[in-house]
């Protein structure tokens, strides 16, 4: 597979933050049509790395090559042009004064023409089923609706790369639910690669690959079963532990073990309905007289 | 009794054209040193509901008694300055709040707008760092160059420099990482057991309500429709769907298994440790742990 993004030893330290890099040597490859989610603790680095892709962030160690073009001062909107972002709290991304509005700031920047703008903003929000709201102020939209504005407004410029700064993190759980969808989707029909970075367990098994970052350092990069496997210690790389960890360690603390290190959802139904329910049709344990 | 709201109605911009019921009817209690969680959807008038609790918004209609304070529609704000320090008001990213240039001077700038003296307020800035876990070194530094986490806990430690008895926390571990979350949630339950702070917490994170609440009100369209503790609130989730609430992640496991013909003699366990326990207790004996 392609290559849409290289970083090669990326470094960055905040202005008066001591010996503290905020990025330390990063080196990493992403996929075209990948979902990568990037995952740490807070302060580890995440937010710090996805400004650097999208050229908001002035580093002078390092490279980021994004779709054939290296970021320098001269190729940021290059790069830029190719990347959406979403951020984490959606009442900081809203410029315009009605949804529509906000959809086509993006195209307005681009300077597409009127008639073209209208269509794909129209098209755009019919794609995250926002159309009735197109005249409502964004303020009067719940948080789930607001990000789905946010999306709309990226899908309007059809990037290759779709870049999630824990935009799910305010959202209550349905509101979480739906955006996850709708970025499903949107990576099948619009081709898109996607990058999250999160703490969010759901969204972090959407992905394809996990990369761990701690105190500015890429400490593992594999599978969601692979960093799953870890159980309880999985909060230390700042994801929530899966409740099928959480079940299986309060289990082996009963004596219950476990056929195999993760089980997912299914696979745990399944395990303990076999065990429980096979015994009571057993006549030692049956419950019936 | 801590907390006793009476038939309170709240009309959003009362008596224009424009008014909008948020609150309709709500009588509700908290005892002395209680733990109340309050959930429902987005836009349920869960946070109009709390913001009566320091009278930020004030009752249209009913009463509210906190403690020996009583706020009705009539009430001036001239008599509301020593119920603001009685109740502590946690808002949403409540680190947006922070504004001095060292951490001791935000935290010591609500003692001090209540009569502390320099000294006294920073000494308390000092100790209501240490409880929310920042060390010493932090007192000097700015509040902007931390972590998000951080941040909230330094907001948070400005709100406890007040000595608050009634501590109200609106979705105070949004954005947090796992980690801080458990850390920011086990830093309630401390202040509420160890010094008998009553707490109102306002949630999405049905976990935490089962975790640390003792009683659950549930709203939906300004009225309050449900109260009891979370092991009533949460045995009926087809009840809790139908109002837009998520079910604790234990239960829903616990109803897969129970849709598959697993019993669940003493009601649907609401933890990871409940559902283990009950697990174990029809676990076969002696078959082996294998299939």
């Amino acid at each position: 597979m392609a290559n849409i993004i290289e970083v090669q030893q990326l470094s960055y330290q905040y202005p008066d933050s001591g010996d503290r890099h905020a990025l330390d040597r990063v080196s990493f490859d992403v996929h075209q049509g990948e979902w990568l989610a990037i995952v740490g603790h807070n302060g580890s680095g995440k937010s710090t790395l996805a400004r650097a892709i999208d050229g908001l962030l002035p580093f002078k160690e390092g490279t980021v090559t994004v779709g054939g073009i290296q970021l320098s001062p001269e190729t940021v909107w290059d790069v830029r042009a190719q990347i959406g972002m979403i951020f984490q709290n959606p009442d900081n991304q809203f410029v315009g004064a009605t949804v529509a509005d906000d959809v086509a700031f993006g195209l307005e920047n681009r300077q597409v023409p009127r008639a073209t703008m209208q269509k794909r903003v129209q098209a755009a929000l019919a794609k995250v089923g926002m159309t009735q709201f197109a005249h409502r102020e964004p303020a009067s939209l719940s948080g789930g609706q607001k990000q789905r504005v946010a999306l709309a407004g990226v899908v309007a410029i059809a990037p290759k790369i779709l870049i999630l700064d824990e935009a799910t993190s305010m959202l209550d759980p349905q509101g979480r639910q739906a955006v996850l969808e709708l970025v499903r989707e949107l990576r099948q029909t619009q081709q898109l690669t996607v990058i999250s970075i999160t703490h969010d367990i759901d969204e972090a098994a959407s992905a394809d690959r996990i990369l761990v970052l701690d105190d500015g350092r890429l400490i593992e990069e594999a599978t969601p079963a692979t960093i799953f496997a870890r159980g309880t210690a999985l909060i230390q790389t700042g994801l929530d532990v899966p409740f099928t960890v959480k079940l299986a360690a309060e289990l082996r603390a009963r004596g219950i073990a476990a056929p195999q290190d993760f089980q997912t959802t299914e696979e745990m139904e399944a395990w303990l309905c076999q065990s429980l329910l096979n015994t009571s049709t057993t006549p030692t344990k049956q419950g019936r007289p | 009794m801590s907390i006793a709201f009476k038939h309170v109605d709240y009309t959003y911009q009362a008596g224009t054209p424009l008014a909008t019921p948020a609150l309709t009817d709500i009588s509700l209690t908290v005892p002395d040193h209680g733990y109340l969680a309050i959930i429902g959807h987005t836009g349920s008038g869960k946070s109009t509901l709390i913001q009566q609790l320091n009278a930020l918004l004030k009752p249209t209609a009913g009463e509210i008694q906190i403690d020996q304070f009583t706020i009705t529609p009539q009430t001036t704000n001239a008599a509301l300055k020593p119920l603001r320090q009685h109740v502590g008001m946690v808002f949403q990213f409540p680190e947006s709040q922070l504004f001095e240039e060292t951490i001791q001077k935000d935290i010591a700038f609500g003692p001090r707008n209540f009569g502390a003296s320099v000294d006294q307020a920073n000494q308390l800035a000092t100790t209501m760092l240490d409880l929310v876990g920042l060390d010493a070194s932090y007192a000097q530094r700015s509040p902007f160059d931390l972590s998000g986490g951080q941040m909230r806990r330094v907001a948070i430690a400005g709100v406890l420099a007040m000595h608050p008895q009634i501590l109200v926390l609106d979705e105070p571990t949004a954005g947090l990482d796992p980690q801080g979350r458990q850390e920011m949630m086990a830093l309630f339950d401390r202040l509420h057991r160890e010094q008998g702070l009553t707490i109102v917490l306002v949630t999405h994170q049905m976990e935490d309500v089962v975790a640390y609440a003792e009683q659950v009100a549930v709203m939906q369209g300004g009225r309050l429709v449900k109260t009891g503790t979370p092991q009533e609130i949460f045995q009926d989730p087809a009840w809790l769907r139908a109002h837009q609430l998520d079910v604790p992640r234990a239960a829903k496991f616990a109803q897969k298994l129970a849709q598959r013909g697993v019993q669940w003699p003493a009601g649907l366990p609401l933890s990871a440790e409940a559902l283990a326990d009950s697990i174990a207790q029809q676990w076969p004996q002696g078959g082996g742990t294998h299939v």
